[in-house]
């Protein structure tokens, strides 16, 4: 079904079209959301959060995006909410990420892709959620940087400069831990 | 793009299979607590005061001249509302032979003044 179509009965508070929303998006947005709360559960709670939310979300929604775009854009800023009320987000912020990368960068970009799935993890849990989550939509999920800059609300310039940063840091994470291990 | 981080290596999570349903309890709830039509949101009300006092002060400037108007030409009939010595004395005037002004006495016509 066309998009306009479901986005139409979804404002109409159709269930079915609610339905065919979590059939398309489910999974991306769980996998958004544990990438950036690192929990199966949370990352499960802030899935339901987020459909649950959206009968009344949408009436908000003005069809500018993509309605998976959206969805992405509820999903960050609630785990963004969760993170924050929670107080766990101790993790590096923006400032500190940027004097570290700025000692890596240079380095070249010639690194082999073959670490395993849990260092990767890890490399990952170096960068803030927000960066995190941003770099799981550009490189795993393939969205557009201008995707990106809507679901951040951020320029394109930023976004770009803070990939670039985030792969930086993962990738010297990754080598100073296989060259010591 | 050669540049990118390479997740595939990455566990991919699914959707357990009672999440929809939950989902689904969560809004049956949400439905059953607040039904449609009962429910006027904080910032309905927010707008919806000062349009109502707005409307109320229009109304109230339009109806109260209304309501207090009286007749400016309406007549008084003075046989109404004079004491019976005034009429007396009003309907006897200048029928009187006698050359004395007959004055109506000033206790009567004062109280008649008061009155009024």
């Amino acid at each position: 079904m066309d998009e306009k179509v479901i986005l139409q009965h979804l404002m109409e508070g159709s269930r079915e079209a609610l339905a065919m929303l979590w059939q398309a998006h489910s999974e991306n947005v769980l996998n958004l959301a544990f990438r950036m709360l690192k929990d199966r559960d949370q990352a499960e709670d802030i899935l339901m959060d987020v459909f649950v939310q959206v009968p009344k979300a949408v009436q908000g929604f003005r069809g500018q995006s993509a309605l998976g775009t959206w969805l992405y854009r509820l999903t960050v800023n609630a785990c963004l909410m969760k993170l924050r009320a929670d107080k766990r987000h101790r993790e590096l912020e923006s400032e500190n990420l940027d004097t570290i990368i700025e000692e890596v960068l240079g380095e070249g970009d010639t690194w082999e892709e073959n670490f395993d799935a849990e260092l990767l993890e890890k490399g990952l849990g170096q960068l803030p959620a927000e960066t995190r989550s941003m770099l799981w939509l550009k490189d795993a999920e393939d969205l557009d940087v201008k995707d990106l800059a809507e679901i951040y609300d951020m320029p394109e310039g930023t976004i770009k400069a803070r990939l670039s940063r985030a792969r930086h840091l993962v990738r010297d994470y990754l080598k100073e831990r296989k060259d010591h291990g | 793009m050669a540049n990118k981080i390479d997740f595939s290596k990455l566990e991919r999570l699914t959707p357990r299979a009672d999440s929809w349903d939950k989902v689904c309890k969560r809004l049956d709830a949400a439905a059953k607590a607040t039904p449609v039509g009962k429910i006027i949101s904080i910032k309905a009300w927010y707008s919806a005061i000062p349009i109502a006092a707005s409307i109320a002060l229009v109304s109230l400037t339009v109806l109260l001249p209304a309501l207090t108007h009286t007749d400016a030409t309406e007549t008084i009939s003075i046989n109404s509302s004079a004491p019976s010595e005034v009429m007396s004395w009003y309907s006897s005037l200048g029928n009187s032979t006698s050359d004395d002004f007959d004055t109506l006495e000033e206790t009567v016509g004062f109280s008649y003044l008061i009155k009024e």
